[in-house]
């Protein structure tokens, strides 16, 4: 298989990037590397996903230091499905193996609030 | 029987029966003056003529006239009587025929009437269904493109509204981030800028991994 081709799979860390990269190699799919191909999109399909909602557009160092922090604290390569929402105004809501964790500032207002009127 | 009697003809049979007329008027003076010329000559033949008989021929005379202007008289009122009759009766035809020519005339002009009416029903009926039917189209015509333009009003309507709503939508929502902003300042007690963001999706992370992951 090209070098390339695992050198840049190597590289993926979101989910828009992982869905790219499995589009490229379906057009580049030659008879000979076929059965590698394969092995790479199925080892590539496999890895976990985590959904994290934020208020705002990251950038690529953010999601960088995300990325490292998530492999890091994981010991296993993850693929991010960044959703921007203003909604959450600050924070993340985060979601991993069916488990769903809202850490946004908006859920704190919202307390707040209710805290108030109650 | 048909009379074709012109205004000539009338006067030609009027002329002639006046003509009639004084012919038979002169006949009749002439008759009488012969009468009298031979009674006359009798008399002188047969005895002497004194000047007291010439006076009586005179006197004669005088009442012969008066009989003869009588008789003629007479024969005038005849004569006018029976042109009178015979004008009547001339006009009178006339009048028939003309009345009868008049009635067939008319009952002719009533037929064409009639049959012109017909025609005119017919045709009528013809052009106003050809109207009807011209009608009807046009009226379709007009119909789909009225039609037309108001779905197309209404599309352009529905799309002015709806992008006025997410316009607006929009708006409040920029209001609310802008107030939630302001909040968040109060609640954590500073404004949140991009390194802020990122500071706490890190703490999100941390909270997570001792929860979740």
């Amino acid at each position: 298989m090209d070098k390339d081709l695992k050198n840049l799979a190597e590289k993926i860390r979101t989910k828009e990037e992982l869905i790219f990269f499995l589009e490229e190699i379906a057009k580049k799919k030659l008879k000979l590397e076929k059965e590698e191909i394969s092995k790479l999109e199925k080892k590539l399909r496999s890895l976990p996903e985590i959904k994290l909602e934020i208020a705002f557009s990251p950038d690529d160092n953010f999601i960088n230091k995300i990325s490292w922090w998530l492999e890091k604290a994981l010991g296993q390569k993850i693929i991010l499905d960044i959703i921007v929402n203003p909604k959450v105004v600050a924070g993340a809501i985060i979601e991993y193996q069916g488990n769903w964790r809202d850490f946004s500032l908006a859920k704190k207002i919202d307390q707040l609030f209710a805290s108030k009127t109650n | 029987m048909v009379f074709n009697l012109t205004e000539q003809n009338i006067f030609f049979i009027i002329f002639f029966i006046l003509a009639v007329l004084i012919i038979g008027v002169c006949i009749s003076i002439l008759r009488i003056l012969r009468k009298e010329k031979r009674g006359a000559f009798r008399s002188t033949k047969l005895q002497p003529q004194p000047y007291s008989a010439n006076e009586l021929f005179l006197r004669a005379s005088e009442s012969f006239k008066k009989q003869l202007e009588e008789l003629v008289k007479e024969e005038i009122r005849k004569n006018i009587g029976n042109l009178k009759n015979d004008f009547q009766k001339t006009s009178e035809e006339i009048i028939k025929n003309y009345q009868s020519q008049f009635e067939s005339g008319n009952q002719e002009i009533q037929k064409v009437i009639s049959e012109l009416s017909r025609q005119a029903t017919e045709e009528a009926k013809k052009v106003s269904g050809a109207l009807s039917e011209k009608l009807t189209q046009k009226f379709s015509e007009i119909y789909q493109s009225v039609e037309k333009t108001l779905n197309n009003k209404v599309a352009g309507t529905e799309k002015e509204i709806e992008s006025y709503k997410k316009e607006r939508f929009e708006a409040i929502d920029r209001k609310i981030y802008q107030l939630l902003g302001e909040v968040a300042k109060k609640t954590i007690g500073k404004t949140i800028d991009l390194s802020n963001h990122e500071k706490l999706v890190i703490e999100a992370l941390e909270k997570a991994k001792k929860e979740i992951f």
